[in-house]
């Protein structure tokens, strides 16, 4: 649909979304689409192809506005600020925040495994068409990632589990699926106020925390640190208890069904679910 | 009885309130020591066995009740245990489980132990004391207790995001039989005091930004389904009159569920009907219609009338209409009208908007309908594409047999 040739090269990218942004720029300037690109420093974590997980001050700001933009601002914070050339990066932003395709841009940058190709196919289409393209196979693939990864943060919303460690610091642990963690800032800082918190990704081994009123930050999970945080198979305590009995309480017998719980809830998240960790997930209950 | 007991009691009283948004209103706490947030959208916390999203923490405050009617779990003559929390027990409660990110916010409701008034200021109290002592910005639902002075209910809008009076059953012969000891006109005297209190303050708001909000996310209501005989067409009426002369933001059903079921009797009331199981799919096809009269831009009477004054359980209600109205079909996706899509069965007003989008830069072909997320399974026999199609509208009878749902299926609580 557009005028760019479709390369048989692989183009590679360092400096994080902002870097994946330049690629963009540097793609539109040759008019070609690269066959494949690689990920030199993603600064995501382990999995995600990293090296190098950055001390990162995440805020979202709220500048672009467009949908699913608080969580992906997060994200570009805490991965884009080695951009090679961070103007041409705004640049590209901006046209695509303008074109409404931004937001979608960017959490389908934080998809796993990566979509990159795809994501600069779309791009270029939607810098060439001034809104946000559908109904290619670039527009399918890149939505569809992005629906994934936002998905997996409303879940994650909902479903983080946070307990006080010694500190007074509330602390959560988790796995998903993609590389999610830091776009988890905005709505954890806004909901603890003046209290801290921590989120640990095992998966990556990275951890998003914040001592109020300083920003949230992304970090490397140092072993030992952040103790608390409802673990994999961790019993209840007081609170944990009257929650599981408010849970179960709350049922209505008669309207059971397993089947839209499981796929609400899927099994893989359980693990961190103080209400669930025991419950038997019955046929058909497997991840 | 402790804490956990309570639990156990009155979480189990106030599961039938179908109600559990916590969207609609955008509020933060500040200042040290401060906890929550509401935001735009809701958030589920959790889903319970019976596949129900668990956003807020829904309790009563007590289950204790001068009432006694008669589809009612904590009636005055039903044989349960009864129990109340203390005020510093639900400021506690909700903070701690807002913390470890179980819930959202507070829905609490009460059994009408005493005067109206003064059931409604307890729960006030409640939500006064997590807004200014636990500096709480979470999400508050208070359920408005029908009777309880205009004092009473301005009161417990200045603290909480949404007041809900259930108006219980679809007519006011129906209440008068299942809960004599409500009125009516108390229950629609709260709604109105709601509906024009919070527009009273929507204007001062946009005078004044820092005037104090009023229930800003507005006001809900709840009808049982199957307690009584009133067909579905008195139902979306009721409904619908609701949405339009009380700005409801929403209007819940949920079906009744009969005495034996959930702990529920014998002995079974005989003013009510002797039913073997909830009309779960009553309930499924009420949402559904209540959709097409909110966001699908149908008519009232383009869904009942007063021919066929209830909806067809084998099809939803947009399937029923566009198979009763074939004449309309096909509707083509490379020119059609915004509405003209919107009556297409499989095509939601996200789809809908979609293929508009997509028509400024390619031809909505069938390949690219099902990569905007078009149904195709059912909307194929309704839609062609620049003179395309998939099948033709040709047989009613055949294309009902085709889009009859399973009945096999189970059905999840809202459309």
């Amino acid at each position: 649909m557009n005028a760019y040739a479709r390369g048989r090269s692989s183009r590679s990218y360092s400096g994080g979304l902002d870097g994946l942004a330049c690629l963009v720029a540097s793609c539109r300037a040759d008019g070609s689409v690269p066959a494949s690109v690689v990920r030199l420093d993603s600064g995501l974590g382990a999995g995600a192809g990293s090296t190098a997980p950055r001390d990162t001050a995440v805020q979202g700001d709220l500048f672009f506005g467009a949908p699913g933009s608080e969580a992906a601002e997060a994200a570009a914070a805490a991965y884009g600020a080695s951009a090679i050339d961070p103007l041409v990066a705004r640049g590209i932003r901006l046209e695509l925040a303008r074109a409404g395709a931004w937001g979608d841009f960017a959490l389908a940058w934080l998809h796993e495994p990566a979509v990159d190709a795809v994501l600069v196919a779309w791009a270029l289409e939607c810098l060439e068409l001034g809104f946000a393209a559908r109904g290619s196979p670039a527009a399918d693939a890149s939505l569809r990632a992005a629906g994934r990864v936002a998905k997996e943060i409303e879940r994650l919303i909902g479903l983080l589990r946070f307990r006080p460690d010694g500190e007074g610091r509330y602390v959560a642990r988790f796995r998903s699926d993609h590389a999610v963690v830091a776009a988890l800032a905005p709505r954890f800082s806004a909901r603890f106020g003046s209290r801290p918190w921590a989120v640990v990704d095992e998966g990556r081994g990275l951890v998003l925390s914040r001592d109020p009123p300083a920003p949230a930050r992304l970090g490397l999970l140092i072993e030992g640190a952040f103790p608390g945080g409802a673990a994999a198979g961790e019993g209840p305590d007081g609170w944990t208890d009257l929650w599981r009995t408010y849970h179960r309480s709350v049922a209505i017998e008669s309207r059971a069904n397993p089947r839209a719980q499981l796929s609400r809830m899927p099994r893989r998240y359980w693990q961190f679910l103080c209400e669930m960790y025991d419950v038997d997930p019955g046929p058909g209950g497997s991840p | 009885m402790d804490l956990q007991e309570k639990i156990e009691v009155l979480a189990a009283a106030a599961k039938y309130d179908a109600s559990c948004a916590s969207s609609g209103s955008d509020r933060q706490s500040s200042g040290e020591g401060s906890l929550g947030r509401t935001f735009g959208a809701g958030v589920c916390h959790s889903w319970t066995g019976d596949g129900r999203c668990v956003s807020l923490l829904k309790l009563l405050f007590s289950n204790s009740c001068r009432y006694d009617c008669a589809y009612c779990a904590n009636r005055r003559s039903a044989d349960i245990p009864r129990a109340s929390f203390s005020v510093e027990e639900l400021v506690r409660l909700t903070t701690e489980f807002y913390a470890r990110n179980y819930v959202e916010g507070l829905f609490l409701s009460s059994g009408v132990f005493a005067d109206p008034d003064i059931v409604m200021g307890r729960l006030t109290e409640v939500a006064r004391r997590l807004r200014t002592e636990a500096g709480f910005g979470g999400y508050i639902h208070l359920k408005a207790i029908p009777g309880a002075g205009e004092k009473a209910l301005a009161e417990a809008g200045r603290w909480a995001d949404r007041l809900s009076v259930n108006i219980e059953l679809p007519s006011r012969a129906s209440l008068e039989r299942l809960a004599p000891d409500k009125s009516g006109t108390e229950i629609l005297g709260a709604m109105a005091f709601i509906a024009g209190a919070g527009a009273e303050n929507a204007e001062d708001r946009s005078r004044l930004g820092s005037a104090p909000p009023f229930a800003p996310a507005g006001q809900s209501t709840q009808l049982v389904v199957g307690a009584s005989g009133e067909d579905d067409r008195a139902i979306l009426n009721l409904s619908s009159a609701l949405y339009r002369s009380y700005r409801m933001r929403r209007v819940y059903y949920s079906a009744f569920v009969p005495a034996g079921l959930d702990g529920r009797g014998p002995p079974r009331d005989p003013r009510l009907p002797d039913l073997a199981a909830p009309p779960l799919l009553r309930e499924h096809r009420l949402y559904q219609a209540d959709c097409l009269l909110r966001f699908y831009r149908f008519g009232l009477e383009e869904i009942v009338d007063s021919e066929t004054p209830n909806l067809a359980a084998d099809v939803d209600p947009k399937t029923a209409w566009a198979l009763s109205h074939l004449d309309r079909f096909p509707v083509d996706a490379a020119t059609a009208d915004y509405e003209s899509l919107l009556r297409v069965p499989g095509l939601g007003v996200r789809s809908a908007r979609r293929i508009l989008e997509v028509r400024r830069s390619r031809a909505p072909s069938f390949e690219v309908l099902k990569r905007l997320g078009v149904q195709l399974g059912r909307a194929r026999f309704f839609l062609e594409s620049g003179g395309a199609f998939i099948d033709r509208p040709e047989d009613p009878a055949r294309l009902r047999r085709l889009l009859s749902d399973d009945p096999g299926r189970q059905l999840p609580l809202f459309a």
